[in-house]
């Protein structure tokens, strides 16, 4: 009886998983395929439009950098002065220093040439307690925001939002350096629709490894320590996987905080970003999503390019991967449930059925499907309920799922863009073959932790230790 | 016994297994293939320069070293793109340069054998290098030969035909242009990039595009005219005020502001009451362009829309035209709207009126000092960051005092804090 009962939970649970497993790679591949397509489609825009040039156009449109900063003294003077060699004619740089207790605003002030000001403006956010604002010497286009922290990253953004004079922002994290074409690749499809795109990102993957000398790139050398690459993997994964087809559909779940432009008026209307979350981000797109809906009659949209816009710095050891990595599991669960009524709503079209779904689905409850899975399959090895060729066709299923989707994207990114090279793609490849075999643990620890924190309802933003450059 | 279809997830673990071998050796080929391509082309247009010396100077062979060193180090377009090369301390063909050609290339034999390889080199780096020679040379007579040649199948011949048609920079060039952007979609903002530096005689040229179906077509012709004039087919431009399409809208009032024609004020004027901020920003830009300090009535009651970006266009609208803006912006400052005196503190600041304020304060003229007092009442009690600390500051010790000391009799606190800042 025992024995039956067994039996009939494992093949249930088999069931389950099986169709979970199917479903997921079914789904990524439609994902994958339609992101090859939409690369395809942007690549060939890109190349017909040569954007290089553009950069003397006077048809380029001003845009405000928002830079909020706390303790980033290590990564600040890089990303201030890759901001500043921008091929773009119009923008004002707004870096915001969060209440750093380390030398973040003594090097702004070396690299920058500080002055306080008194200036007027009209505080529309919530930004907390700004001290002093100050200008810079040598960039007149540059200001410097000193202000006590408390409204976690969320007020930082708040505070530049307030300063900031352009109809459009672009949100940098101090420890980004971004690419010299940046805003020109990301602004001319604001320009061409500036009645449509309301919000904007492009692909950025991990700069650790990177020879970089005053903001600039200088070589782009990938780093090969394994944690940081299996990264590189799964931020391609994330957009060229997913991202960059979601944004055909008009249904992006994130513009990412590392960089991302938003219309300033959407932003006013939404009330600027939320410290009641963990991360501000995601938060804020679904929030836009709300604002697409309710002005369905304008077709609004929010994009994802696939091109490489900059590169940000990465946890390169377990603890700091775990400790993001949890964060940003949080945060989506926070999300999640504000927004549940959202899911399958027809009002928010694709959104609400295609994005949301998956998000749950695999964001959310996923890291328990793999968890319980593995342990099912094994219970069910062991107990002799499942024979030997059957356990490692289903763990050999879970493998190359994965891969496959990994490879996939690769696919993508290295058909449009020409940054990694053969050496590092090979790796990369033989990365994502492994994958499971480690790095998935190490992810679904920190997603188990994530949950757990969430349900305790942890909403720290707890910043993990970088490696200095 | 229960079914596990472990024979159906073996199959599935064969195809998956094969897909990602397969898609490996893709990649792996792929870029391999991509590099060394990609190495044949910078190489090719590498070799394009060195041609085009030799054929100026009849034949004579340069030595590698003549060559600036950045070249080998740039992307292949960036080579040839003049643009780009504008910071470079030698340019692919710098003005010099291009003095030498043209003297070179005077000799009519010289610049037939360019147009023929232009036309039918059998090699495509061939052609595109006499292409460019052509261009370079602003050869009026060569744009028979770009009005095929940009239409040509390969992108990288079409694509620098472009570059050369905008190096003529004549109404004819402007006319194959004008053709090429309505037919290919994708180049739009590239070649009106372009075109906004041709000199505002391709106007005609332009102008039918805004009457184009496509509304991306109108759009951009629309941007083209205003920054290349327009004002002899207004009445045009003024219908296009009602597009159904929100950017063009916006672009016509854009246009419309850069005419210069007053008697257009009624359709921008249309244009303040529209649901598109982006409309709404533009008219009430193009308003104040166009009629100066007497638009400041009629784009003031939009200083509280809902837009930011309107506001920022009411901001500077007022800004620019201080003196006809202040009456409003002192009975703003007594009235009850908050944002509407935020804006207007605002504006007071940027414009640097705050200083004249504290002057007037300090003044002999009573009315003058009486009104100033009123619009300091106004901003001390709008809680925004005044920046008063910042334009007190300026003045000597003794008139801090009495600016204080009126202060003082409006908000004690703020005096105080104030006076521990300066």
């Amino acid at each position: 009886m025992g024995t039956t009962l067994t039996a009939n939970i494992i093949y249930g649970a088999f069931l389950i998983f099986l169709a979970y497993f199917i479903g997921l790679i079914l789904f990524y591949l439609l994902l994958a395929v339609m992101g090859l397509f939409e690369e395809k489609k942007r690549a060939w825009e890109k190349r017909e439009e040569d954007y290089s040039t553009l950069y003397l156009s006077a048809f380029t449109i001003p845009v405000s950098i928002v830079i909020p900063a706390h303790n980033e003294e290590e990564w600040i003077r890089d990303c201030v002065l890759s901001v500043l060699n921008l091929n773009y004619p119009n923008f004002e740089v707004i870096v915001v220093d969060d209440g750093s207790k380390d030398r973040t605003l003594h090097i702004l002030d070396e690299t920058l040439g500080l002055y306080p000001i008194d200036t007027q403006y009209v505080k529309h956010y919530k930004d907390g307690q700004v001290r002093t604002i100050f200008k810079s010497a040598k960039y007149p286009n540059v200001k410097v925001i000193s202000k006590s922290a408390g409204l976690k990253k969320a007020g930082a953004m708040n505070a530049g939002l307030n300063m900031a004079e352009s109809d459009y922002i672009c949100a940098v994290d101090a420890d980004t350096v971004l690419e010299p074409n940046a805003l020109l690749d990301v602004m001319i499809h604001v320009a061409k629709e500036p009645d449509k795109v309301i919000g904007i990102g492009s692909y950025f993957g991990l700069s650790n490894g990177l020879t970089i000398q005053d903001g600039r790139i200088t070589k782009h050398t990938f780093s090969w320590n394994p944690l940081v690459a299996y990264q590189n993997v799964e931020y391609l994964r994330s957009f060229f996987g997913n991202r960059i087809a979601w944004s055909a559909f008009n249904a992006m779940p994130t513009i990412a905080g590392g960089f991302g432009v938003w219309q300033r008026d959407v932003l006013y209307e939404l009330g600027g970003y939320s410290s009641e979350f963990t991360c501000e981000d995601i938060e804020l797109t679904f929030r836009a999503h709300d604002y697409i809906a309710k002005n369905k009659e304008k077709d609004y949209k929010i994009l994802m390019l696939p091109y490489y816009v900059g590169w940000t710095e990465g946890p390169s050891n377990i603890p700091s991967l775990i400790s993001q990595r949890d964060r940003w599991q949080r945060v989506t669960n926070e999300t999640i449930w504000r927004y549940k009524y959202m899911l399958c709503n027809p009002k928010y079209k694709s959104f609400a059925f295609m994005t949301l779904p998956y998000f749950i689905l695999y964001e959310v409850f996923g890291v328990f499907f793999e968890v319980a899975s593995i342990a099912f399959v094994v219970w069910g090895w062991l107990s002799g309920v499942l024979d030997l060729r059957t356990f490692i066709a289903f763990l050999i299923l879970m493998i190359l799922s994965q891969t496959f989707i990994s490879l996939v994207s690769i696919f993508t990114f290295m058909r449009g863009q020409k940054v990694f090279r053969l050496g590092y793609v090979s790796y990369l490849i033989f990365l994502s073959f492994v994958e499971f075999l480690v790095y998935r643990w190490i992810i679904s620890i920190a997603k188990l932790l994530g949950m757990i924190n969430s349900i305790r309802g942890v909403k720290t933003f707890d910043q993990y230790a970088r490696a200095k450059r | 016994m229960h079914n596990y279809y472990t024979d159906q997830v073996i199959i599935i673990d064969i195809i998956l297994f094969a897909l990602s071998v397969f898609l490996s050796l893709l990649i792996i080929l792929y870029i391999f293939l991509r590099n060394r391509a990609e190495k044949k082309y910078r190489h090719r247009l590498w070799e394009i320069k060195k041609n085009v010396y030799a054929l100026a100077v009849s034949g004579a062979k340069l030595s590698g070293k003549t060559y600036p060193p950045f070249a080998s180090n740039v992307m292949p377009r960036d080579l040839l793109d003049v643009e780009m090369n504008r910071a470079r301390d030698s340019v692919f063909f710098n003005a010099a340069e291009q003095e030498i050609f043209r003297e070179c290339f005077a000799m009519p034999d010289k610049i037939k054998r360019v147009e023929s390889a232009a036309l039918r080199g059998r090699d495509k780096w061939q052609r595109i290098e006499a292409i460019l020679c052509l261009g370079y040379l602003g050869d009026k007579s060569a744009l028979n030969i770009f009005k095929k040649t940009v239409f040509d199948k390969d992108e990288d011949v079409s694509y620098f035909t472009l570059m050369a048609l905008g190096q003529v920079k004549t109404v004819d060039s402007a006319r194959v242009l004008v053709d090429f952007f309505k037919k290919k979609r994708t180049a739009r903002y590239k070649v009106v990039s372009v075109l906004e530096k041709f000199p505002s005689e391709i106007t005609e040229e332009v102008m039918p595009l805004a009457k184009e179906k496509d509304p991306d077509v109108r759009f951009w012709a629309l941007k083209l005219l205003a920054r290349l004039g327009c004002r002899r087919r207004i009445k045009d431009i003024e219908k296009l005020t009602r597009d159904p399409v929100d950017k063009v809208r916006a672009a016509a009032c854009e246009c419309l502001g850069e005419s210069g024609e007053k008697e257009s004020a009624s359709y921008i004027e249309s244009c303040l009451a529209d649901d598109s901020w982006l409309v709404r920003a533009s008219a009430v830009k193009a308003l104040s362009d166009l009629l100066k300090g007497a638009s400041i009535e009629r784009v003031m009651p939009l200083i509280n829309d809902a837009s930011l970006s309107v506001i920022k266009s009411v901001k500077n609208a007022m800004v620019a035209n201080m003196e006809s803006a202040l009456p409003y912006l002192k009975n703003i400052l007594q009235g009850q709207d908050e944002l509407a005196k935020k804006v207007s503190i605002e504006t007071l600041g940027i414009s640097g009126y705050m200083g004249r304020l504290l002057r007037d304060l300090l003044g002999s003229d009573d009315a003058r000092k009486k009104e100033s007092r009123a619009v300091l009442e106004g901003i001390v009690h709008s809680h925004i960051h005044d920046g008063l600390v910042g334009a007190i500051s300026t003045f000597q010790s003794s008139e801090r005092q009495k600016i204080l000391d009126e202060i003082r009799g409006i908000d004690e606190t703020l005096a105080a804090e104030i006076k521990s800042k300066i």
